[in-house]
């Protein structure tokens, strides 16, 4: 299990498919071949005892036949009468009964060649034969046994099976002897046996040209199993070959088969009640489904024809399958290598094809993104430039070292310590080492810082204040939002107003954020003035700072997170930041 | 991914090839067991006795069986020895799978085996050989063994210093040699220091039933006779017959007749052994076909003969042998 889930997709669908294909052909063909096979099997069998039962109906119809010639023969009144009488008469009667009886039976045998022999042999010792032949002195007929079981048959025809007939001198023929015994008038007497010898040939006609396949044929053994009728009778009786007999004799109406000289054969006997004969036909196995072992080829290359499809179309179907993902496996190497501008080049409909295609999107949407990124990035460092530039704005540098100079002259020395020093923390804060983020702390510091400078040189028209939750300094906050935020309420608000003005820093904790308020009681903004706040660059070279800190603010925290300016004409102007309460990450600080 | 691509390229070439072999072994199979195989045979002449009747009978079904062809041919008698080399030569022209002979004469037919034999013709003796071994196989009635059955019968019952008669039929021929030396062979096996005489009838009955008359007119005792073919037998049976000696003395005789059969019943002979000729047709073909096929055959092929008493001889296997079927 472990391998399979290693394999790729190909080889998998490769080995099911074989696999599947393979059994499927493989079950289908035994079971068909099986069916085919015991069908014509069962065909055979069928056919074979309908043969043999023909077979049967001939010989049975033939000695039928004979049986009523020997009943002719015996209701034949002249026999009847020799016979009983036969001490009674002179000689001259008997030669003429004998004539008489003979003529008779020549009729019979005129018109036939079947019958070899028609004798009667009397008790009382007389003897009538058809032939003109003597007898054979040596063969005793009361020892033979057509006579034997016509005396024990009681008046009812017996067969013999096929045998020597010796009866007559110097002839031996092969003969199946049919024999009864005869009774006088009254039918109360045996008077003697009839013989009637039938050529054996007759059965040899009804049986040789019977065909069961090329290899295939029939015999007839008797009640004791000796051979009445077989094809290679001589090469059984000279021991070249041998036959089936004892299982024949145990079976009575039916078919079995055995496993003989490497072959499978079926006996299919039937017995017949007249002769006690059995008719036996033989039918080989690999016969019956003609080209069996063909078929069998067949159903090989069958199977073997199968695979080469299956393989081939679970190639095709396992290609288009994994190329496609091949190519999408590659496109996403490069993806991640760092060449976003590739795009997968799959249309198929299928689920491959949604897949390149999300992947293509994705694809886009992180590049955009990317850039989006590197924009901002850009955009940062471009208002942070800026920022640091606004910062260190000569004007506001001249203007101090000026006043430096003057305080100087002054000797307000106090003075000119304090200012040098506050302007030398604000630069060293706007700088900051470049960082964007500032406690709040550290922020509102800088811009008291600036105030002092500022105130230095506004003196009482110039006050502020500063307010600070204690909770919020360690919080952070975007460098240089305020101080640019107080020059701008300073030369817009309170510079033209007549009379002091009034700046309030406030800086508080509003739960998840922090609220900063810059509020000045300066002279307002008009309605036009606001909304062109964040559009216009302001003359003084710092109101550039505004626009930047807005900016920057939305850069850095959101859109949500700009300024928010109130204003009301000659009452003041308030503007309000309001950030997330974050902490100083360590690299930061 | 090139290398896979290539095995499964050549499996599937591999695959394809493995069809056509099939289907070209399919179309073949129907041909393969169809060697052509014919045989030439030569009996000794053109007048067929029974014996010569049952051979045929067994050639004809053992070439059924095999699927052979075969024509018989033959002088026009026993004695046109030329007659049946010229047949054996015409028999290498004609160039047959294999050749079965029944040679007329022991000495004379050698060397048109020999030259059969070097065309690559398999050449099969059947039941008279030839004085060169240069033949394939012999098949056929092991005389000797023939004659060795009838001495042993012969010699049972006897008692020590009996005498016994063999009537040979021709002095000098092969078989009537082979014959005589087993009889005379299986009668000394019984170490009874049993007289014996052989003469030689000439394959004539009148011969053979005039010496044994005049034996018994000069008062010899026989106390055995043995006949060692058809002729010598039916004249030793029926001299014995007329002289009233019938079931005195035993007789064997070797090959049977409807005559001798009568003699048999009526108890002047007491057992006759018989050649199966239907076996030597049936495995003269069925060995021709063996050696056509490439197999291994013995040198000597014995047919066997079978020695059958009065009582046995209305016995199934044995009814065969005595009586032949009669064709209509």
């Amino acid at each position: 299990m472990e391998k399979l889930r290693n394999r790729s997709i190909q080889w998998n669908i490769l080995v099911g498919m074989i696999g599947i294909s393979v059994l499927l052909v493989f079950i289908t063909s035994i079971v068909s071949y099986r069916f085919t096979y015991d069908s014509v099997e069962e065909n055979s069998i069928d056919y074979t005892s309908k043969l043999i039962e023909q077979v049967n109906s001939n010989i049975e119809y033939y000695l039928e036949e004979m049986d009523s010639i020997s009943r002719t023969i015996s209701f034949n009144y002249d026999i009847k009468d020799y016979f009983t009488k036969s001490d009674l008469l002179t000689d001259g009667q008997k030669v003429m009964y004998e004539d008489r009886i003979k003529a008779s039976i020549s009729t019979i045998l005129e018109s036939r060649e079947d019958i070899v022999s028609i004798c009667v042999f009397g008790y009382s010792g007389n003897i009538i034969t058809s032939k003109n032949r003597a007898l054979n002195s040596n063969a005793n007929i009361e020892e033979q046994d057509w006579y034997i079981n016509a005396l024990s048959n009681n008046g009812k025809v017996s067969i013999s099976s096929s045998h020597v007939q010796n009866i007559f001198k110097g002839e031996y023929p092969w003969v199946v002897s049919l024999s009864r015994e005869l009774e006088n008038a009254d039918n109360q007497k045996p008077i003697g046996v009839l013989l009637i010898d039938l050529n054996y040939n007759v059965i040899n006609e009804i049986c040789s040209n019977i065909e069961l396949g090329e290899k295939g044929y029939i015999y007839i053994i008797d009640q004791e199993g000796d051979i009445v009728w077989h094809p290679y009778q001589r090469l059984i009786h000279s021991g070249l070959q041998d036959e089936v007999i004892d299982d024949v004799l145990m079976t009575k109406n039916g078919s079995f088969s055995r496993y003989i000289n490497g072959e499978d054969q079926i006996y299919t006997v039937k017995s017949s009640e007249r002769t006690g004969w059995k008719i036996v036909g033989v039918t080989y196995s690999d016969e019956l489904v003609s080209n069996s072992s063909d078929l069998q080829l067949y159903f090989g290359i069958t199977i073997l024809v199968i695979l080469v499809l299956a393989l081939v179309i679970s190639y095709f179907i396992s290609r288009s399958i994994s190329k496609p993902i091949k190519r999408l496996k590659k496109s996403m190497e490069k993806v991640q290598a760092g060449n976003l501008h590739e795009i997968v080049d799959i249309k198929t409909n299928n689920e491959i094809g949604d897949l390149s295609h999300t992947f293509n999107q994705m694809t886009e949407e992180i590049r955009l993104l990317l850039d989006k990124n590197v924009a901002e990035q850009r955009l940062k460092r471009k208002s942070e430039l800026k920022a640091l530039q606004a910062q260190i704005n000569p004007h506001f540098l001249y203007n101090t070292l000026d006043s430096i100079m003057w305080m100087s002259l002054a000797n307000k020395n106090e003075e000119v310590v304090e200012m040098t020093a506050a302007l030398a923390k604000l630069f060293r804060l706007s700088i900051n080492k470049g960082a964007e983020f500032i406690t709040v702390e550290d922020e509102l510091k800088h811009v008291e810082n600036y105030l002092i400078i500022q105130k230095y040189r506004y003196d009482s028209k110039l006050n502020y204040k500063i307010t600070c939750d204690d909770t919020i300094y360690r919080y952070k906050m975007l460098k240089l939002s305020l101080q640019p935020l107080v020059e701008n309420s300073i030369y817009h608000g309170i510079k033209n107003k007549d009379g002091d003005g009034n700046i309030i820093i406030r800086a508080k904790d509003d739960g998840d954020y922090i609220l900063l308020e810059v509020e000045d009681d300066g002279v307002g903004m008009t309605k036009e003035q606001l909304t062109n706040i964040y559009t216009k660059d302001s003359q003084k070279g710092s109101g550039v700072g505004v626009k930047n800190v807005n900016e920057r603010l939305k850069l850095y925290f959101g859109e949500a997170f700009g300024l928010h300016y109130q204003s009301t004409i000659y009452e003041g102007t308030t503007v309000r930041i309001r950030i997330p309460k974050m902490e100083m990450n360590a690299d930061e600080k | 991914m090139q290398m896979r691509n290539k095995i499964k390229l050549s499996l599937i070439i591999g695959v394809i090839l493995l069809l056509i072999a099939s289907l070209y072994i399919i179309n073949n199979r129907n041909n393969d067991g169809e060697l052509k195989k014919s045989v030439w045979v030569i009996y000794k002449s053109e007048f067929q006795t029974e014996f010569w009747k049952e051979v045929t009978k067994g050639i004809d079904l053992a070439a059924e069986e095999t699927g052979t062809e075969y024509v018989i041919v033959a002088a026009s008698s026993e004695g046109d020895v030329k007659g049946q080399i010229a047949l054996v030569e015409e028999g290498i022209r004609s160039n047959p799978s294999a050749i079965l002979l029944a040679a007329t004469d022991y000495n004379k037919l050698s060397s048109v085996v020999e030259e059969a034999t070097d065309s690559d013709i398999p050449v099969i003796m059947i039941d008279s050989g030839v004085s060169t071994t240069d033949y394939v196989s012999y098949v056929g009635t092991d005389n000797y063994k023939a004659g060795y059955k009838v001495g042993q019968r012969l010699a049972k019952n006897l008692g020590v210093g009996d005498r016994v008669m063999i009537m040979n039929y021709i002095k000098g021929a092969q078989s009537a040699m082979e014959r005589e030396q087993g009889a005379i062979d299986g009668v000394r096996a019984y170490d009874k220091q049993i007289g014996i005489d052989v003469y030689y009838c000439n394959d004539n009955v009148d011969d053979a039933y005039a010496y044994v008359t005049k034996m018994q007119d000069y008062g010899v005792t026989f106390h055995g006779y043995a006949g060692l073919n058809e002729t010598s037998s039916t004249g030793v049976g029926m001299a014995l017959y007329d002289l009233g000696l019938s079931g005195t003395v035993e007789v064997i005789c070797i090959d049977s007749s409807i005559k001798e059969i009568e003699l048999l019943e009526n108890g002047t002979i007491t057992a006759i052994v018989v050649q199966q000729p239907f076996n030597i047709g049936y495995t003269g073909i069925k060995t021709a076909v063996d050696v056509i096929m490439g197999k291994e055959v013995d040198k000597q092929i014995d047919t066997e003969s079978k020695l059958i008493s009065k009582d046995e001889m209305y016995l199934p296997e044995n009814r065969e042998l005595l009586f032949p079927f009669q064709d209509n």
